[in-house]
């Protein structure tokens, strides 16, 4: 007489485990003014750039874009709306976020000595804006260090 | 009494005494390790030394120093990048990061207060208020979007105003309310804390060795070092340095019909 209820009742607390479970599996980062560190393998991905982004490729221009890889993929949770009313700017939620272009505000740095290289680097996380922002996730980046993986 | 209360109440639950005990302590258990993780994946760190935010660790590459490059220091990363031997260009193009500004582009677009918009690539139809169209061909994508500053489409620049997206970028009802957008963008909380080099290295950012050369193009447009945040700057520097954005995304009129 009790079973459909207690298989009801079962069901919702395991749903409940799953869900914090799914929440928990990787880790939950915020935009700026949050100073963040990841680590991963950084990349150059070639991108078409001004004026038309790959519309015209022949007079496009290409753009060698740093991106890391990360080591494992993080979740990086929107701001909320300003109570005052303000616009929602860094306002998405993305979910597994797996690579994240670097820009870095330093004059002269070497971007290709980055490429294939293990680093962990640090810095302010901000929601694309510009169209030579190709990942969903940017950092702004302000420290970076060479780095292998620890032994799991 | 209490005990037997318990048991009875957990035998509604799971339908077994003793069973339901070690089904409670278990979900407890798993619930508290959740709440635990959870906690330690939200840490954020901070240059002065805090706890890294990613779980895995990392330690220094045997035989190279760690270092940590932090603005206004020398770059350890030394020996400039060059201009690619493999053909490809820098950011913005031929011409946009040397020399003087040069005449600026003539932002005007030929929608005006438009609803809807259809196509995608380097041709787009406009649905005007009074229920024309007109269709932009060629150009750039600054221009046929009414988007001077390539801003991406998202919530943000919805709120702005945008109607639609032409791939990842937001497209405006006429130039003037996406010339606004780049403007409030410009003027946010966001970029009016960020050093003039800081905001180009967001909006654009370095893909070769461009970015010094960018910089010093602006910063000497605007007159201003760029270390000088853009809250300082007066409103016919932010105009310059919107104008300066607008021209390294080019903007070149193509035919409307």
């Amino acid at each position: 007489m009790m079973k459909p209820k207690i298989g009801i009742r079962a069901l919702a607390l395991f749903a409940s485990l799953a869900t914090l479970r799914a929440y928990a599996a990787e880790p939950m980062l915020h935009y700026e003014p949050a100073v963040t560190q990841l680590s991963g393998t950084v990349q150059l991905e070639r991108h078409y750039g001004p004026p038309n982004y790959g519309a015209s490729p022949l007079s496009d221009a290409v753009l060698n874009v740093p991106v890391l890889v990360l080591d494992a993929p993080v979740t990086v949770q929107g701001n909320p709306p300003d109570p005052r009313g303000g616009l929602a700017l860094d306002g998405t939620t993305y979910p597994d976020v797996a690579r994240m272009q670097l820009t870095f505000a330093i004059p002269g740095i070497n971007v290709r000595s980055l490429a294939g290289r293990h680093v962990t680097v640090e810095g302010k996380l901000f929601d694309k804006v510009s169209a030579q922002n190709f990942t969903d996730v940017v950092m702004d980046v302000q420290g970076l260090a060479p780095s292998i993986r620890a032994a799991p | 009494m209490q005990s037997d209360k318990a048991v009875t109440q957990a035998t509604v639950w799971f339908g077994q005494p003793g069973l339901p005990q070690l089904v409670v302590a278990v979900c407890v258990a798993a619930l508290g390790l959740e709440v635990v993780g959870a906690a330690f994946a939200q840490t954020t760190s901070t240059l002065s030394g805090g706890p890294p935010v990613q779980v895995v660790p990392y330690v220094t590459e045997p035989g190279v120093p760690a270092f940590t490059t932090t603005p206004g220091t020398a770059n350890p990363f030394s020996g400039a990048d060059g201009s690619g031997s493999d053909g490809s260009t820098t950011a913005g193009g031929a011409g946009a990061t040397s020399g003087a500004l040069g005449p600026l582009p003539d932002i005007t677009g030929p929608t005006s207060a438009s609803t809807a918009v259809s196509g995608q690539g380097t041709t787009l139809t406009y649905t005007n208020a009074d229920g024309t169209t007109t269709t932009l061909s060629g150009g750039s994508a600054a221009w046929r979007d009414n988007n001077p500053g390539n801003l991406v489409y998202n919530s943000y620049t919805q709120s702005l105003g945008a109607i639609g997206s032409n791939g990842n970028f937001a497209v405006f009802p006429d130039v003037a309310t996406g010339t606004a957008a780049l403007t409030a963008l410009l003027n946010g909380p966001t970029y009016q804390a960020l050093s003039v080099n800081d905001a180009i290295a967001r909006y654009a950012p370095a893909f070769e060795n461009n970015t010094s050369a960018y910089q010093a193009f602006v910063t000497n447009s605007l007159g201003a070092s760029g270390s000088t945040t853009l809250s300082s700057l007066s409103q016919s520097q932010m105009q310059t340095l919107q104008s300066a954005i607008q021209h390294q995304e080019g903007y070149t009129a193509g035919t409307a019909s």
